[in-house]
């Protein structure tokens, strides 16, 4: 019992570590009105370029493969802001369109380099950075939540999703503050993915983001659009999951089939049930989510 | 100038994937003239196509009708799974096509009547609900297919093949495989859902509710009844969909079930711009490419170059979107801009 509650607490963090920045990305996006669909894919696609970089470099690429996922997630995220922003269509339609090229994407070029080779994980290096994921990731939600709370520019982009017309009459510029949010939303969507291959597997595999970006999204709900929310969603899911792995394990063991099946639809039975007995709220919410600019 | 801006986007668009195509090292007028001929060189490959296109284009009908009315059903892969699922239960108790069909149908309404009550009543997106519904419903075909649905000596992750009583009746077309009841049957969906849309009271409130609720509310209209039954009624021609595509083609349910095929149907929906009459073209073009991309996987010997299409998918709609929101003015306001 002694080592099984470390034991336990470290498989929940390994869970929770890409849904909590994956959750945090979309609370950045959405308190500045724009639903970011194509997180699933961008997941996806900061997995895959992390793991290019990382593949075959050992230790040293792995700061190289961290910035390459950040910056194709915020590439892509800046794409969503090019359709939504200035071109004005739907963010569910615009994120819908990015997510199926990210989805193509990731598969044709896995697909052309297959045997790449594997990573050097964090978890694998002897130097105090191999701790630097996890702290980065327990830090990052308290550091947006102070940019947020705290700071001109975080005024800023809650006023973009909230009331936009009201910024504008500020002198702010909701346009541009929607834009540089979905910058960073891309950012930490990649880092997400990025986690996926060089601190849990060391490897990549087709579709590796498994609905995590999806299910990110409706955590946003549960975190009511704070980026402390996400954390502690982020971790109550992983709890989850955690349970769901142990038990999971054992009834394939026993050839239960049924069992192995509820388990695995867990994640997503909870969440609709947890939406579904949710007191709908529509003050946390943003309120000019998905609404275009004048 | 905002004229051209579309035709700029779409060519763009279009440069973009065949650099793609070109950074992968295949010369681009050897895979357009192979991706064509994949799709309509013969009568097989046409065939390939329409057998791909009929349950799309069931199931992007269902899409169009939610969108329309302002419901964004993203499960269409889901329901799909659903029907798919029922139809294989139900044609092999029964051996009866329509029967198996008519279960298809009900699963997928069923699937879809789940997130339209829970976002009528309970407030929960139905963005959210479908996509949670989606990743359900493919665990509960990874399960089925290895449960109670398995073939009878347990040796493979599918169902028994359908009795040939619950076969969709073929219409004929090439040698490798024929088209089948399930195209003719997609087309009259797609009248009917556009004369709906367009011409009964219904439609026109359904429509009018996705932008201006109180407007509908107040003329009298069951708004939220309506949006309910209208989201049932997508999930029911997506679980058609599933339905005509087992007992229409593979006649077996396993792990390949729907692949895709429900979110092709979104994308396809998106790219007809939710236009009912280029929904036929848009469903026609999704289906050449993917059953084009299969032949130039196999002339190239490129692995994953079936992949292409999936990006192309995403290109297109982002392509139409751009042209839409371009040729879209503005209207006119108090207070706003003078446009530049």
């Amino acid at each position: 019992m002694s080592d099984a509650l470390p034991d336990l607490a470290a498989q929940v963090a390994r869970l929770a570590l890409p849904l909590v920045l994956a959750t945090a990305s979309e609370v950045v996006a959405e308190r500045a009105g724009v639903v970011n669909l194509a997180l699933e894919g961008i997941v996806l696609a900061g997995a895959l370029a992390a793991w290019m970089v990382a593949a075959g470099g050992g230790a040293g690429a792995l700061g190289p493969a961290l910035l390459a996922a950040l910056l194709v997630g915020m590439v892509i995220a800046l794409l969503l802001a090019a359709l939504v922003v200035p071109a004005r269509a739907h963010p569910l339609v615009a994120g819908m369109a990015l997510h199926f090229a990210c989805l193509g994407a990731t598969a044709l070029l896995f697909a052309r380099h297959p045997a790449l080779g594997s990573v050097t994980t964090f978890d694998q290096l002897a130097s105090p950075w191999r701790h630097a994921p996890w702290i980065g990731a327990a830090l990052l939600p308290f550091g947006l939540a102070a940019l947020l709370g705290r700071t001109r520019f975080g005024l800023h982009l809650r006023a973009a999703g909230d009331h936009p017309a009201a910024l504008r009459a500020a002198g702010g510029h909701p346009a541009r503050v929607r834009v540089l949010a979905l910058a960073l939303a891309g950012a930490l969507g990649g880092l997400a993915g990025a986690t996926l291959t060089t601190v849990l597997s060391g490897t990549f595999v087709d579709g590796m983001s498994g609905g995590r970006g999806f299910l990110a999204l409706a955590l946003v709900l549960f975190a009511r659009w704070r980026p402390l929310g996400a954390l502690a969603a982020g971790l109550f899911v992983a709890l989850l999951m955690t349970v769901e792995l142990r038990l999971g394990a054992d009834a394939a063991r026993h050839g239960q089939g049924f069992a192995v099946f509820a388990l695995r639809a867990l994640p997503w039975v909870a969440t609709i049930t947890a939406l579904a007995l949710r007191r709908p709220d529509r003050s946390a919410a943003p309120g000019a989510l998905n609404e275009p600019l004048d | 100038m905002r004229r051209a801006a579309p035709w700029c986007v779409a060519a763009g668009a279009a440069l973009l994937a065949l650099l793609l195509l070109r950074a992968q090292g295949l010369p681009i007028a050897a895979a357009l003239r192979a991706l064509a001929q994949g799709a309509f060189g013969d009568a097989n490959a046409w065939s390939a196509t329409l057998r791909i296109a009929a349950p799309l284009l069931l199931a992007a009908t269902g899409v169009l009708l939610c969108f329309r009315c302002g419901l964004w059903n993203i499960g269409a892969e889901g329901q799909l799974l659903f029907g798919g699922l029922a139809a294989a239960y139900a044609g092999g108790a029964t051996g009866a096509g329509s029967m198996a069909l008519l279960a298809g149908a009900l699963a997928g309404a069923a699937g879809a009547a789940l997130p339209a009550w829970l976002s009528a009543r309970r407030g929960v997106p139905e963005v959210l609900s479908t996509l949670m519904l989606n990743g359900l419903a493919l665990e509960l075909l990874r399960w089925l297919v290895t449960g109670p649905l398995q073939e009878p000596t347990r040796q493979f992750p599918q169902s028994a093949p359908l009795p040939a009583g619950a076969w969709l009746p073929q219409l004929g077309l090439g040698s490798t495989g024929a088209v089948h009841l399930g195209l003719p049957l997609a087309l009259v969906a797609l009248l009917v859902v556009a004369l709906f849309l367009a011409r009964t009271r219904a439609g026109v409130a359904l429509r009018a509710g996705a932008t201006a609720p109180n407007l509908a509310l107040a003329a009298g209209f069951p708004l939220a009844r309506a949006r309910i039954l209208a989201f049932a009624a997508g999930g029911a021609l997506a679980g058609l969909a599933g339905a005509v595509d087992v007992t229409g083609v593979a006649r077996v349910v396993d792990r390949s079930l729907a692949q895709g095929l429900g979110y092709a149907a979104v994308a396809a929906a998106l790219l007809a711009g939710l236009q009912a009459r280029w929904l036929a073209l848009s469903v026609l073009l999704f289906a050449a490419l993917q059953s084009g991309t299969a032949q130039l996987q196999w002339v190239a010997s490129l692995p994953g170059i079936d992949r292409f299409g999936l990006v192309l998918q995403g290109l297109a709609i982002a392509a139409v979107v751009v042209a839409v929101a371009l040729r879209r003015r503005a209207p006119p306001r108090p207070g706003a801009e003078p446009p530049r």
